[in-house]
């Protein structure tokens, strides 16, 4: 099988490690890296439990070729966090209870940073749900998630 | 539990590590041996099953061994709540159930 070299930066650190041609990014941060922070949940780019941010822009890593990121700038749920100090995201999930089992979590904390980062000046609950659409949740009923985004929104724009 | 707590959120403590990435779900261990299971679903709603015909599939290098639903009657693992089989033998319960997993050795 062939590989190559593929070198990314992952949450500000260079990284460098062998990959199959056909390695998805999300098979090369948890196996290659043993970054398990982003999760599988279908393999079928439905389910968004895969989602991190490439150059700032939120994807499903179970939807892209490891190698197709080569250079790039990744980060994902484990570099959210400075030190003890909550992304603000991360803070509204877990106050506003929008986690149960956190299967989905880590994708979706992710995909909300981008739905906030595309509606900075303003942002409701319709616009949240619609744009939530790739990402599911088996747990919480997404009311919570919904709130938790919005608290976030306010949170952020501060 | 404190007085006033009922009816009032409370912060759970697993949370954190939930959401910085740090939980360990199965599919985060790496064991020797480990295999993995692929399930294949009915694509009917309700159906006699008169042969699963798995020989395609065994003959895959990585395919360690697939069960049916007859398979698992003869190892007595038992029913789901309700008595409904955990993979169906004969007859299709239900819309999505489970013909018979696979058990493989990557999931690539
Ligand atoms: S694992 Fe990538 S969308 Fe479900
Ligand atoms: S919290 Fe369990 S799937 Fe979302």
């Amino acid at each position: 099988m062939a590989t190559t070299t593929v070198s990314m930066t992952v949450n500000g650190k260079q990284v460098s490690a062998e990959a199959e041609n056909r390695t998805l990014l999300v098979q090369y941060l948890r196996e290659s890296l043993g970054m398990t922070g982003t999760h599988v949940g279908c393999d079928t780019s439905q389910c968004g439990a895969c989602t991190v941010h490439i150059d700032g822009l939120p994807i499903k890593s179970c939807t892209i070729l490891a190698r197709q990121v080569d250079g790039k700038d990744v980060t994902t749920i484990e570099g959210l966090a400075d030190g003890d100090t909550l992304h603000p995201m991360q803070e509204a999930f877990r106050e506003n209870h929008a986690l149960q089992c956190g299967f989905c979590t880590p994708g979706m904390v992710m995909s909300a940073i981008g739905i906030v980062e595309r509606n900075k000046d303003s942002l409701d609950e319709k616009t949240v749900r619609e744009e939530l659409e790739g990402n599911f949740c088996r747990c919480t009923g997404y009311h919570n998630i919904v709130k938790a985004i919005l608290a976030a929104h306010q949170d952020m724009a501060a | 539990m404190p007085e006033g707590s009922i009816g009032t959120p409370i912060k759970r403590r697993e949370d954190h590590r939930f959401l910085t990435g740090a939980g360990r779900y199965v599919g985060d261990f790496d064991r020797p041996g480990r295999t993995y299971a692929s399930m294949v679903r009915s694509p009917v709603g309700h159906a006699k099953i008169p042969n699963v015909d798995t020989s395609k599939a065994e003959a895959e290098p990585c395919v360690v061994k697939s069960l049916k639903g007859a398979d698992w009657a003869a190892d007595e693992v038992g029913a789901l709540s309700g008595g409904w089989p955990v993979i169906a033998k004969n007859e299709m319960p239900a819309t999505s159930h489970k013909v018979w997993p696979a058990l493989q050795q990557s999931n690539g």
